[in-house]
């Protein structure tokens, strides 16, 4: 009883969580003094941060040119809205960086850089910020996809299990304590994961530290999501099934099914297959896919179950009727992933060209064994257990076996792809970038060739500041170059700033990427690319962009 | 009459002078697009620069009448996928020609007004850093279509 009393709390918890207000208040850096990318004459004593509401301070620091700590020990005063910023030690002429965290009212955190130099912006001191600025892995999108496929074992498990035992084992309400006990075990599992994937979405959103996930407008900030939405659903439900498995009172106990099923239309409530198309048409074939997937995997353990410990005859019966439902189910469900896929995808070729489409290939490859698999039980070795043939439970379960091995590698396919945008999320995304509105990423990208070869160039955010410079480099045909030796220079002889070079290392053939490129001053900045081809040939690509 | 006849050729030469110096270097041709089916929402065109002129120049802009919007696009690979990223500006170097071609640079329309059916002409209008404005024909080919005839 206790258990139940535990989740009956976690219930209300998460209803609780469903009032919680739209994170859309986070604090914002409106002015600084020094502005960002200022070159000042003397070191400051004392530097402003002014935001759009007052913020708590949780780290601030000022790193030189190196990355090292600078200006000793930083009091903070805060008034109103603005942070004072008293700074004892006396700067020496270089570059500087100086990076805050603060957090919001609601809690929600915020982070950001300044870049100032004092005496003259030098290319050295700038350079030198590269190596802090590096590229940090984020976890975030493992551990959503992480989270995501455990969601979906539990899901499939309990809920899909608890279809099998309603419409199958008809025994729904007279479960054995080990099939009782590994169901809830599941749910549960599926809870957490719910759970958990709420403060994720958070983290990942904000690309927070791992700190992050602690603070309270994190968690506030994945439930003002849709995923935030669906998962709360599914947490509920889950919840109300366990307390239905659990319990010795009809009425609740007659809950488990429909809560069963609740759980598993959550998943319809996000994702990018509901978007692919009118809303009348994939919420219903999504629910209807995700239904029966459900209902197939999640037979897999009871029948696992009954053909190892129940007499063959009792295991046949369920497995007749199993098969009587499932084979119009696997129809279904085939029919609905294929309507999803065509909507998901432009062309056929996007099969193999994107990687939305390899990923959704590796699934269609594990269906297609997991089939091949309930072909060869439902003709050869059920057939073979109803003859008594020798060693006929054996292989039986030792196929049901493997077959949950394939569901699982499925589950797991089917989380990663959540993780890729699908082909027309790629046009939406270039079509949002046409129309100039802000839903892709800011920046500006330039095209330039030296004779055949060609030169794709984006610099994001394309502003003051630290910036990721991605370069595609490819011949005539269109295919990448695959260079000894890739230098890429960057100056604004305008303002003297002096050629800052850098090496790029590729990250697949013909692509590069800088992470972390510091452009502290607006204006047109001139790009040098020196691609050394061979020892012999070496061409300079030259062009231009401006940052604001 | 002699003095006469000097101010007129000054004034020729003058005329001619600024013409040419405005005539544009920048040449757009053979541009193509691929026929459309008649639900689709988006198409493309592929075309042909060059620039004669000794500065170079630079594209900075796309429109056209039959797309509420328009934008260049580039197809490339990183690692086995290949992606389509946006394209803000494309250099055009003096002497250099620039292809539009499949599975690289082209011109992406999105929301077409219209459908696009093979044998029928549409103008495409590029928007150039110096050169300004300059339109373009672009003749419809097959939905298969690979290349310029």
């Amino acid at each position: 009883m206790t258990m139940s009393k535990l989740l009956a709390l976690l219930l209300l918890a998460a209803v609780a969580f469903l009032d919680a207000r739209p994170a859309g208040a986070h604090a914002m850096l409106l002015q600084s003094d020094p502005a960002d990318g200022a070159v000042l004459a003397q070191s400051p004593g004392m530097m402003i941060l002014r935001f759009d509401e007052p913020v708590t301070l949780a780290k601030v620091e000022i790193l030189d040119s190196s990355g090292k700590p600078a200006g000793g020990a930083i009091t903070v005063m805060a008034q109103d809205a603005e942070l004072h910023l008293h700074v004892p030690a006396v700067l020496a002429e270089g570059t500087y960086l100086l990076s805050y965290h603060v957090t919001s009212l609601d809690s929600h955190p915020v982070g950001g850089t300044i870049v100032f130099s004092i005496g003259t912006a030098s290319s050295a001191g700038i350079a030198g910020l590269q190596s802090r600025l590096a590229d940090k892995g984020s976890p975030w999108p493992l551990l959503s996809t992480t989270a995501r496929l455990l969601l979906f074992i539990g899901l499939v498990g309990a809920a899909g299990g608890t279809m099998f035992h309603a419409l199958v084992g008809r025994d729904l309400l007279r479960l054995d304590r080990e099939t009782r006990r590994g169901t809830v075990a599941l749910a549960l599992l599926g809870l957490l994961a719910a759970l958990a994937g709420i403060g994720i979405e958070g983290a990942a959103l904000t690309d927070t530290g791992g700190a992050g996930i602690l603070h309270g407008g994190t968690w506030r900030l994945g439930e003002s999501t849709s995923l935030g939405l669906s998962l709360t659903v599914a947490a509920v439900a889950l919840t109300i099934l366990i307390l239905a498995l659990e319990t010795a009172r009809g009425w609740l106990a007659a809950l488990a099914l429909p809560a069963g099923l609740v759980a598993l239309g959550s998943l319809a409530l996000t994702g990018h297959a509901l978007t692919a198309g009118p809303l009348w048409l994939t919420a219903p074939v999504l629910a209807i896919h995700v239904l029966m997937a459900a209902f197939w995997l999640g037979a897999l353990w009871p029948l696992w179950q009954a053909v190892g410990r129940r007499q063959p005859a009792a295991a046949l019966d369920l497995l007749r009727r199993f098969s009587v439902i499932a084979i119009p189910a696997v129809a279904l469900l085939v029919a609905a992933g294929a309507t999803l896929a065509v909507l998901q995808l432009g062309r056929i070729g996007e099969l193999l060209t994107t990687a939305y489409g390899i990923r959704l290939l590796c699934k269609l490859a594990f269906v297609l064994l997991l089939l091949l698999l309930a072909a060869l039980n439902r003709f050869w070795l059920t057939p073979a257990l109803a003859a008594k043939r020798s060693h006929a439970t054996y292989r039986l379960r030792a196929s049901i076996g493997l077959e949950i091995g394939l569901g699982i590698a499925i589950l797991a396919a089917t989380s990663s792809l959540g993780e890729v945008p699908p082909p027309r999320a790629l046009i939406a995304a270039a079509m949002a970038h046409d129309m100039g509105v802000g839903a892709a990423m800011p920046g500006f990208s330039v095209v330039t060739f030296e004779g055949e070869r060609g030169a794709a160039i984006e610099v994001t955010p394309a502003a003051r500041g630290p910036n990721l410079i991605t370069l595609h480099l490819f011949d005539a045909e269109g295919k990448p170059l695959t260079p000894q030796q890739v230098t890429i220079e960057i100056s604004q002889p305008a303002a003297g700033v002096e050629a800052i070079s850098h090496p790029m290392t590729a990250a697949a053939p013909g692509f590069y990427r800088w992470e972390g490129a510091v452009l502290p001053l607006a204006g047109d900045w001139k790009l040098r690319l020196l691609v050394l081809i061979s020892d012999f040939e070496e061409i300079r690509f030259n062009t231009r962009i401006p940052i604001r | 009459m002699l003095k006469s006849f000097l101010f007129i050729l000054l004034l020729g030469l003058a005329a001619g002078a600024s013409a040419s110096a405005a005539a544009p270097t920048i040449t757009a041709e053979k541009a193509w697009a691929r026929a459309t089916a008649s639900a689709a929402a988006t198409g493309v065109v592929y075309l042909s620069l060059a620039d004669t002129g000794p500065a170079g120049d630079r594209l900075v802009g796309v429109a056209t009448p039959v797309a509420a919007h328009a934008g260049m696009h580039i197809m490339v690979m990183e690692g086995n996928v290949m992606q389509m990223r946006p394209v803000d500006a494309v250099d055009v170097k003096p002497g250099e020609r620039i292809e539009f071609k499949p599975n690289g640079l082209h011109i992406m329309l999105t929301d077409l007004k219209q459908k696009l059916t093979r044998g029928e002409r549409f103008p495409v209008t590029l928007d150039f850093e110096k050169a300004g404005k300059v339109d373009v024909e672009v003749l419809v080919l097959p939905i298969g279509a690979t290349g310029y005839p």
